[in-house]
């Protein structure tokens, strides 16, 4: 189940993430970026464990899906959905599409920061400075 | 970093590693694992030789250019992915197929486990290309 | 194979082809032309097929279902207008091609040529077989576009770039307004099938009674104007001319410029049998015609006449499908199809054998230009026939195609009644005399006169075959057609007007029948246009004087103005807007998105936090949050990069151990392998990038920033405990579907990599492609360094 200290902690990172990505130094951006992007992770995958208890990798054999747990019977059965999830489904398993969305999510962000590293790194070679404010006087 | 110690490690761990990495790639569809995991565990292994040893002494052996891996994990991803048009279903179909083999027992062959494959090589191209064209640049 | 399958591979195989072209060029070097010209003999092939279907009189329509939820299909339409253009734009792409191998130097970009030439004709191919007006406006964008490419192909040259943006300007804006008629079409219809609406007199019927008919019909008749160069439109064409002289004879004078025409054909059941139709089309059509055969006169390049009397001509056709009455809604649409026809087979000839002089005398220039008919004898044929059946003398099939303009004036004439019995057909032969002597022009400034010494090469000679050969082809089917107009008239321009007019047509043409009205008017015209061409320098010089007093009398006047102010006030808006400093943009964002959660959440009042809170939790896992809080304050205050970094990973690697109490062991796994990857590139960048800079924050600013901070951490937690704790979930997760059928749709127990790999496998297609790209940028920035000026 979730927690109010998890959203506290995320809710805190975030704030920590917003400082930095305010400073004039390029680099701290960059670490903000890095504290954002672990705070919007984490956000994504708790919002995914509201019933489940279980990982989700299922048991059983091919030919049937898992049958135990508690049972998930609610609206969604009954409308537009009816032909797909029968009534009195059993799913106690936590949210699984979060997790496949924050797993391309954390490689992806591991090139992305290289990416912006690099640029960084040129800028700071052409103009000697991390500093946002002394970049723009530059730039003109 | 490069003490004989961790030179030895290194030497050692290279191969169950990488053995590893291809287990987790094969094993991703049933238990936790897959392309983008066994990806990254391959490309980590590959930079810890190349912290330890040095960028310079590994490429004098070994030196592929992980460009070509990217480039064909993107395009054998993207044949898998297209390869359902021709057979007359959408786009991205997977196929599955159930085998039955004497010794080894029930094998499932699974289209979409080529796409992993191409998922794999991808995230293995782009991590060490990066890598590698950072740690040359001087 | 089924009919319907042949017209889709013909518009495929152009595209997927052009995308192979700089592969086959690895193999075929400097032969890569003919490998287009294979492509494109095996389009024309394919349509060549269906045309027996079409001459037969019926239509074909097939269809590929795309997205069926949304109603996306790409369907496919053939009828005689369409097989008609589609053998335009195939044939005169053979030609075309085969001529660029002589006329493209080797040393050029021959895989961009060829490949935009085969985009181009695929898109042509493309928009005249669409059966539904998006898929039309989609392929009609992309013909604007290759047009672009083409005319900027020597992008290093300022003239190439402004007549690349004029027309890309011009015409896609044209294409944008005609979108909006075509909504508006769909407003009154229901529908934006064009077979449907063509099939159903009733629907044809609504559309004449309806109240938005006017303002439907303008906004599309902009579009067909804009990219036939029509009207004030006009003025992107005679810039087109700095393309390459093959693309101006493929796109600028036979295919491109008549998609503007097509579509004009192609809703004139809808619209035709009205006033507004004959005011719109052949009030533009006569302006133009007149307009621009009169300023075809003071041009000097011999490519900018052929632009200028392009122009005329389709303005010509234009008034043609403009002609027409209540009771006989399609009066000229016979002739207007075969002048088409004839129209770019004598000006693609002329525009070859303008690209032939240029190319072996150097120069575009008619006033350095003369007398070179006993150095290009057989060019000079080709030149004579070209430009005598533009001017509309027997036997080619301009004449025939000029007697049947004048007869339907006529007749549109007598139908409205006087003072219009005299004022048409007197402007149709206006035009006519027009086009008589700048057709004169051309042939007497290129091969008659003085030959000059001064700026020619010394010896000037015919060009090798693989350019004579297509220039002769055209002009032999100039005389071909001329001969014996049954054989295009039966084979496309029947089926085409019995598609346009919705019953069966026989024409009858015929070289000689008898002395009557409209050979009497072609008799004037040649008098009077030998008259006209006697005092040409007069003319000309004239114009000259207008134009140096009056320069505000011009279109091109406003176009630039119009260009040169939405320059300036786009460079005034910008630097308003995009202040460039990261800070700013940075607090808007996250302001806006305070704001935009803020206010539903104030509206809410009470509800803000949830009754019941969840405050059980094992030790561990308290202390797991406690360390992550430590690390992230630590990563923002430590004011060393070295440190900070390290905080950074530390908060990395207890992120992974949250992902386990989290249930997720597949992001537990990768964020411990990415985490160590990412500190090992910050390392190695950080090295190289010794700290000279250390931020100190003024009070006010931290004060400003800790207040920004912490707006966004108690909006993301009032967030999280709603969406997580409170009493009623918002809507059911989509993924009980996946659960249920992970096994036995995907065949896959691990439902995180099934999602990944299968249900969502084009997400992520999209998300390794993401990849890529940064590997690549990461590269390129790297290897930036050497470009540096």
């Amino acid at each position: 189940m979730n927690n109010t200290f998890l959203s506290l902690t995320i809710a805190i990172l975030f704030g920590i993430g917003t400082f930095l990505i305010l400073r004039r130094d390029i680099v701290k951006v960059i670490i903000g970026l890095g504290i954002l992007s672990h705070a919007v992770n984490v956000l994504i995958v708790s919002v995914g464990i509201f019933d489940g208890t279980r990982v989700p990798i299922l048991a059983g054999s091919y030919n049937e899906a898992e049958t135990t747990g508690s049972v998930f019977n609610d609206n969604l059965a009954e409308d537009i959905l009816s032909p797909v999830v029968q009534a009195g489904t059993h799913i106690d398993y936590v949210d699984p599409l979060v997790q496949a969305l924050v797993l391309t999510a954390i490689v992806i962000s591991l090139a992305t920061t290289a990416f912006i590293l690099i640029l960084a790194y040129r800028i700071h070679e052409e103009y000697g400075t991390t500093d946002i404010r002394e970049l723009r006087r530059l730039w003109g | 970093m490069t003490t004989l110690i961790t030179k030895t490690i290194t030497k050692i761990c290279l191969p169950l590693v990488i053995l590893f990495s291809i287990s987790l790639l094969l094993a991703g569809h049933n238990n936790p694992g897959g392309g983008f995991i066994g990806g990254v565990m391959f490309a980590s292994i590959i930079s810890l030789v190349y912290v330890v040893f040095g960028l310079r002494y590994t490429t004098a052996f070994f030196n592929p250019d992980w460009s070509r891996w990217l480039a064909s994990g993107l395009a054998l991803a993207s044949v898998t992915a297209f390869a359902a048009i021709p057979a007359g279903h959408n786009f991205f179909r997977s196929a599955v197929e159930f085998i039955h083999l004497p010794v080894i027992g029930e094998i499932e062959l699974v289209s979409a486990a080529l796409f992993d494959v191409g998922v794999y090589f991808v995230v293995i191209g782009t991590l060490l290309f990066i890598l590698k064209n950072v740690g040359e640049d001087t | 194979m089924d009919s319907s399958t042949i017209v889709m591979l013909a518009i495929f195989i152009p595209f997927i082809f052009a995308f192979l072209v700089p592969v086959a060029s690895k193999l075929l070097k400097q032969r890569i032309g003919w490998f287009a010209v294979a492509i494109a003999l095996l389009t024309l092939f394919l349509i060549l097929k269906i045309t027996p279907i079409i001459v037969h009189g019926d239509t074909i329509y097939g269809e590929i279902v795309w997205l069926p939820t949304a109603g996306l299909t790409f369907n496919v339409y053939a009828d005689g207008l369409s097989v008609l253009i589609g053998l335009l734009a195939s044939g005169i792409g053979v030609i075309i091609m085969t001529y660029s191998n002589g006329y493209m130097s080797t040393k050029e970009d021959l895989p961009r040529y060829y490949q935009y030439l085969l985009l181009f004709m695929g898109s042509m191919i493309g928009m005249v077989f669409s059966a539904n007006t998006i898929q039309l406006f989609i392929f009609w964008e992309l013909t604007s576009f290759t047009s672009f490419m083409l005319i900027g192909y020597w992008n290093d040259k300022p003239e190439s770039i402004y007549g690349a943006t004029k027309a890309l300007v011009l015409t896609a804006i044209g294409g944008l307004v005609m979108l909006a008629g075509f909504l508006l079409l769909q407003v009154i219809t229901g529908t934006f099938d064009i077979p449907t609406i063509l099939h159903d007199e009733s629907m044809i019927q609504a559309i004449h009674g309806h109240e938005l008919f006017l303002i439907t019909l303008v906004l599309i008749f902009i579009g067909a104007a804009a990219k036939s160069a029509q009207g004030p439109f006009y003025i992107w064409l005679p810039n087109a001319m700095e393309a390459p002289t093959p693309v101006s004879a493929f796109l600028h004078s036979a295919t491109m410029v008549k998609a503007g025409i097509y579509l004009v054909a192609r809703i004139h059941p809808l619209f035709a049998g009205t006033d507004a139709w004959f005011i719109l089309v052949s009030g533009t059509g006569m302006i133009t015609m007149v307009v621009a055969g009169f300023l075809a006169f003071r041009q000097t390049d011999i490519k900018a006449i052929l632009a200028y009397s392009t122009i005329s001509q389709l303005a010509y056709i234009m008034t043609m499908y403009g002609y027409t009455t209540y009771h006989e809604p399609g009066i000229g649409v016979a002739a207007a199809t075969f002048h088409l026809v004839n129209h770019a087979t004598f000006k693609a000839s002329l525009f070859l054998v303008a690209g032939i002089v240029a190319h072996e005398a150097a120069t575009r220039d008619i006033r350095k230009l003369g007398g070179l008919r006993k150095e290009m004898p057989l060019t000079f044929i080709i030149a004579c026939i070209g430009a005598f059946a533009m001017a509309g003398l027997p036997p080619f099939n301009g004449f025939l195609s000029k007697e049947m303009f004048y007869e339907s004036s006529l007749e549109m004439g007598v139908a409205l009644g006087s003072p219009f019995t005299l004022l048409i057909p007197a402007i149709a032969v206006m035009g006519g005399v027009l086009t008589f002597a700048y057709s004169i022009k051309f042939i007497d400034g290129i091969f008659f006169g003085r030959r000059q010494t001064r700026g020619l090469p010394e010896h000037i000679h015919d060009p090798p075959a693989v350019m004579l050969i297509p220039a002769a082809f055209l002009a032999a089917l100039v005389i071909l057609f001329g001969l014996f107009p049954s054989i295009p008239v039966h084979a496309v321009v029947e089926p085409t007007t019995a598609g346009i007019i919705r019953e069966d047509v026989e024409l009858h043409i015929k070289m000689w029948h008898g002395f009557t009205t409209p050979l009497m008017m072609t008799i004037i015209t040649f008098m009077i246009g030998l008259g006209v061409y006697t005092k040409y320098g007069a003319i000309a010089a004239w114009q000259d004087r207008f134009n140096l007093r009056y320069p505000k009398i011009s279109v091109n006047y406003y176009y630039d103005l119009l260009v040169q102010n939405a320059q300036a006030s786009a460079r005034t808006i910008s630097s308003i807007t995009q202040p460039g400093t990261v800070k700013t943009y940075m607090s808007a964002l996250i302001l806006t998105v305070v704001v935009l959660v803020g206010i539903p959440i104030i509206l809410l009042g009470a509800d803000i936090i949830p009754q019941s809170l969840n405050f059980d939790i094992a030790v561990y896992e308290v202390l797991i949050m406690l360390f992550m809080v430590i690390a992230g304050i630590a990563a923002a205050l430590l004011p060393a990069y070295l440190p900070a970094i390290i905080a950074l990973s530390a908060l990395g690697y207890l992120v992974s151990l949250l992902f386990i109490y989290l249930k997720a062991p597949d992001l537990a796994l990768t964020q411990i392998l990415v985490e160590t990857l990412s500190t090992i590139i910050f390392l190695l960048v950080i090295v190289k990038m010794p700290q000279k800079f250390r931020e100190s924050i003024p009070t006010t600013t931290l004060v400003r920033d800790l207040i920004i901070a912490g707006a966004v951490a108690s909006t993301v937690f009032i967030i999280l405990i709603n969406a997580t704790q409170g009493i009623i979930p918002p809507f059911e997760s989509l993924s009980h579907y996946f659960i249920e059928n992970s096994i036995t749709l995907a065949g896959g127990r691990n439902v995180v990599n099934v999602i990944i790999v299968d249900f969502r496998g084009y997400d992520t297609l999209g998300e390794i492609s993401v990849l890529c790209v940064a590997a690549f940028g990461v590269y390129n920035l790297i290897h930036s360094r050497g470009n540096k000026t």
